[in-house]
């Protein structure tokens, strides 16, 4: 059973400027274990795409099923706390929470959703630091760590609740190339270990990590290799 | 607190520290307010009805021809009476100076140790005082001399007695306030007829006390005596508890005004961190978080708030309340048994403190807080806006300051808001004080005499003599008579509170000049028509012109017709009538009213001859009034200052918040070759100019508010409502502390904005 199977999504905005279709019937099915990347242009609907499937935004026609649920039709608060348990989220610009410190941070998503007996979330938000390789920094604040750093702590939290899927908007945009190098690795470790990894670039550097692409253009799957 | 959401509260708490402060300030100068005030108003309330109580009062007093302890005695068996004693009041007047008198009321009490109604304590001196002595009420220590005291009677006849101790006697009106020393002397010292009856009635309602006495009347009629006057004071009631109670109502108000003002700047203050924390709720929301959660996470944050503004403002108010009821004591003459505040008031304000910023709190909260992740994600701050648009022509620096102030327009229009009630409130305080002045100016302006004399007796040579006297312009001779409405009067022991009188009016007088309010004046002729003044609403209420009016003169009916009201200013209740009719109905005119730039000469004048009061009218009156209410307008004013301290908070919590939100654009700014003053002047200039917004508007505001405390205070004192009335000083002192409070307001947070280096503001997430 695929883990994302998006069937014939259409988005559609309105703008001042009249409607505009950001998305055309798109279909998309990714198993476990993926690490599939959403290639296309500024403005072909990548983010788009992307916030269908976390449940951020929501669909004008078609259907979006993630990990079992049929995202299109939650409400907002069956949807937070769904997400919140399934999708880790990974942003460009980090957003990490900056009067929180990086083990907090990794912390809070469990506390949100109650997931993990609370005695053991702070070993397990320990182990995940470990797991992308900061470690020494869980008790800094956000704003002492580097961009890299930041980036991976926010991969941590994102994994917190053990999620089966993990999205990630641009998340080696803002970072040089060799950080971003180690960042697409840790991806795809953690595709290897079973977690789905949905991530949207437009570079090609992340060629030899990914197991699949989705290209998009003018809101439309232009490939899907 | 140990879980990362409430660390995040507190974290986020502690990095805002200065508008955290702000916001606990605010809530707890309302708490304060609240809290002194319902202090105040507990302890002033139980003291002043337990103070009263404490004398016994008498729940009537039948003025008769004579009485003694047999009758008393009698009547004490008699169905419905509890108790019954004998005692009398003289109004004499006692030498203060070389032609100076002043009113004393000398209570003549028969028997100082077996006293059991309208009851005084002793605090100095001998008790009985020794012949020839007497003690004196200590509220009127001041005002009687030190030594021998020549005291002129009714009769003429002239005594001097010693001031032998003091007594406490808190069931009379203060005597500095009403003007006159309150003297207790044992019929010893002064051989006079006893004449009235004071009992304690069964019945403790007003109809029922006032049944019980009537049919004593009857039955002292019977017995063959005469019953001039039956006084019953309102039961169980200090003359001034009611006064006092409205007071302190309005002053709630006002203080609950006060709170509504800074959970308003929480509420605006917390919108502006929530708006400032939009993309960290999305974060949230995107990693689970569902919005009930996030509502929790900023309620506990106000809640903590509310917390420490209790923590700040429960002591502050208790001192607060307990000072004012300090103050409200020495006023009425009071002695504060127990300054304990009652739980409720403490519960009140915590609860004042930790719901009302909540409960306001909740709309942006919510707001916020069911955001979806995508607007939150995606918020860049900046919206269309057309209005500020339109500023154009001045410099750079102003223009930006003035379009930045309409940037968050819904925080614009609660910051303007807060600062305007702020303002309209403090106006409003001092436009209260100033109408009180204009009220007490015009009521005197109404008068063109300096003096009232009431002769013992008709004496149209003394007027005649009286003209020539130095000084003196102008004397005519006045009719007074008391009167009451029913056969019952309200009149207070003292003689002044709750009296009525009928005045006889010449028909040339150019001494007095009330504006009439309904209906016409008298005119030369009226044989029968009456013209009722402020204060006669309370013994004839709604009496309007084309009514008949009963009013009882010693005794007997008279029948008149109202021709019309008018409004005048520190005088009892009065019915004005032609002095024609008042010769044909009451007998000769006593008064002489005495327009004079020398009174001293007149009083010499007047030295031997047979005077039952002479008052210095317009002095003696202002001081009297004037002392029964400077305490409620320095309240006012004491809380119209702290409304506009909240409002200045406001502002400066508000600019704070927004020169948070623009960190990065004040950044961009000196990119680009702005230099740190002109981020100052950015920020100053949007503040100043939100606090010059603020002056019109806070006058307009004030404008109603004024209207309506103005007739609450107005009737409760005069029983006419205060003109409205601006302060023009008040509108300075705005317009000053508009400028300057939000200059004030905006110097922090511009001198961080300009502080920041280019790097650290790009870096702020």
């Amino acid at each position: 059973m695929p883990i994302i199977d998006v069937r014939e999504v259409t988005k559609t905005y309105d703008t001042p400027q009249g409607p505009f279709t950001a998305l055309r019937a798109v279909s998309l099915q990714t198993g476990p274990g993926e690490f599939l990347a959403v290639v296309g242009r500024s403005g072909s609907g990548k983010s788009t795409l992307i916030n269908m499937i976390t449940g951020i935004d929501r669909p004008t026609s078609g259907e979006v099923h993630v990990a079992g649920a049929a995202v299109h039709e939650l409400d907002q608060r069956t949807l937070a706390a769904w997400r919140g348990r399934n999708v880790g989220v990974v942003f460009q610009f980090f957003q990490l929470l900056p009067t929180l410190t990086v083990a907090e941070n990794i912390m809070l998503p469990m506390d949100f959703c109650d997931t993990f007996p609370r005695a053991e979330r702070r070993p397990r938000a320990q182990a995940l630091l470990e797991r992308v390789g900061i470690a020494e920094q869980a008790d800094k604040l956000p704003s002492a760590l580097s961009g890299g750093q930041q980036q991976r702590a926010a991969i941590a939290r994102a994994l917190a609740n053990d999620p089966p899927l993990l999205v990630a908007d641009e998340p080696t945009g803002n970072l040089d190339s060799d950080t971003a190098v180690d960042v697409l690795k840790l991806f795809a470790a953690i595709a290897t270990a079973g977690t789905t990894v949905v991530m949207v670039t437009h570079g090609s550097d992340a060629a030899p990590y990914i197991t699949s692409t989705v290209e998009l253009a003018d809101g439309a799957v232009s490939a899907h290799v | 607190m140990s879980r990362p959401r409430w660390r995040k509260i507190r974290r986020d708490l502690a990095l805002a520290w200065g508008r955290t402060a702000t916001m606990i300030v605010a809530i707890a100068a309302g708490v304060t307010g609240i809290g002194a005030v319902l202090s105040a108003s507990t302890i002033a309330s139980r003291e002043i009805a337990g103070n009263y109580l404490s004398t016994v009062p008498a729940s009537a007093t039948l003025e008769l021809d004579r009485v003694d302890a047999a009758l008393a005695e009698q009547v004490r068996r008699r169905p419905g009476i509890a108790d019954a004693q004998v005692r009398t009041t003289v109004t004499a007047r006692m030498r203060i100076g070389a032609d100076e008198w002043r009113s004393l009321i000398l209570f003549v009490v028969p028997d100082f140790d077996g006293m059991r109604i309208a009851k005084f304590t002793p605090q100095s001196g001998a008790w009985p005082p020794p012949a020839g002595t007497m003690l004196i009420e200590r509220s009127a220590r001041d005002m009687v001399p030190a030594g021998p005291v020549e005291v002129r009677l009714p009769g003429g006849q002239s005594r001097t007695l010693a001031v032998s101790g003091t007594v406490h006697d808190p069931g009379l009106a203060p005597a500095w306030q009403e003007r006159a020393g309150y003297g207790y002397i044992t019929p010893q010292t002064l051989a006079v007829p006893l004449d009235e009856l004071k009992i304690r009635t069964e019945a403790t309602s007003r109809e029922g006390i006032e049944h019980t006495s009537r049919e004593l009347a009857i039955w002292l009629r019977a017995q063959g005596r005469q019953v001039h006057e039956i006084q019953v004071p309102p039961p169980g009631r200090h003359p001034h508890e009611s006064q006092m109670q409205s007071l302190m109502l309005m002053l709630l108000i006002f203080a609950l005004l006060g709170l509504v003002l800074a959970a308003v700047l929480v509420a605006t203050v917390i919108g502006g961190m929530l708006v400032q924390q939009f993309r960290q709720i999305g974060v949230m929301k995107a990693i689970g978080a569902r919005t009930g959660q996030i509502s929790a996470l900023y309620a506990v944050q106000v809640l903590l708030l509310g917390l420490g503004a209790a923590a700040l403002g429960l002591p502050l108010g208790t001192l607060a309340g307990r000072a004012y009821a300090d103050v409200i004591a020495e006023l009425l003459n009071l002695d504060l048994h127990s300054r304990a505040v009652p739980p409720w008031v403490y519960g009140t304000q915590l609860a004042a403190a930790v719901l009302v910023p909540l409960l306001v709190a909740a709309v942006p909260i919510r707001r916020a807080a069911r955001i979806t992740v995508r607007e939150a994600i995606s918020d860049y701050g900046v919206r269309a806006e057309a209005i500020s648009a339109r500023l154009t022509g001045l410099s750079r620096t102003l223009t930006m300051a003035l379009r930045n102030a309409f940037r968050r327009r819904a925080r614009l229009v609660l910051t303007l808001g807060l600062l305007s009630a702020g303002g309209a409130l403090f106006l409003s305080g001092l436009n209260m004080a100033a109408a009180w002045q204009r009220t007490m100016d015009d009521g005197m302006a109404a008068r063109h005499y300096d003096m009232e004399v009431r002769l013992a007796a008709a004496d149209p040579a003394l007027a005649e003599r009286l003209r020539t006297t130095p000084g003196v312009t102008r004397v005519e001779s006045w009719g007074h008579a008391p009167t009451s409405a029913g056969d019952v009067v309200s009149t207070y022991p003292d003689g002044g509170h709750g009296s009525f009188s009928l005045r006889g009016v010449p028909d040339d007088s150019r001494l007095l000049d009330l504006p009439v309010t309904s209906g016409r004046w008298l005119r030369p002729g009226d044989t029968d028509a009456v013209v009722l003044n402020s204060m006669a609403a309370n013994p004839v209420p709604d009496a309007k012109p084309g009514d008949t009016l009963t009013l009882r003169l010693d005794g007997r009916a008279t029948t008149w017709r109202v021709v019309g009201t008018v409004r005048e200013i520190g005088s009892q209740a009065a019915a004005y009538v032609t002095r024609t009719a008042f010769e044909q109905r009451v007998g000769p005119p006593r008064d002489l009213r005495i327009a004079t730039t020398d009174s001293a000469a007149v009083l010499r004048a007047l030295r031997d001859v047979p005077v039952e009061s002479a008052t210095l009218a317009t002095s003696e009156l202002r001081e009297a009034v004037d002392g029964h209410i400077f305490v409620l307008i320095g309240a006012l004013i004491a809380l119209a200052a702290l409304m506009a301290i909240v409002g200045v908070l406001g502002l400066a919590a508000a600019t704070g918040t927004s020169v948070v939100e623009r960190t990065r654009e004040f950044a961009v700014m000196q990119a680009i070759g702005a230099t740190p003053r002109t981020v100052l002047g950015v920020v100053l200039g949007e503040t100043v100019f939100i606090g010059l917004l603020s002056w019109p508007a806070a006058a307009l505001l004030a404008l109603p508010l004024s209207w309506a405390i103005g007739g609450l205070l107005g009737d409760l004192a005069f029983r006419t409502p205060l003109p409205l009335t601006f302060s023009p000083l008040a509108l300075a002192l705005w317009a000053l502390a508009a400028a300057a409070g939000s200059a004030l307001a905006g110097t922090a947070p511009a001198r961080r904005a300009a502080r920041l280096t280019i790097r650290q503001a790009l870096a702020y997430v």
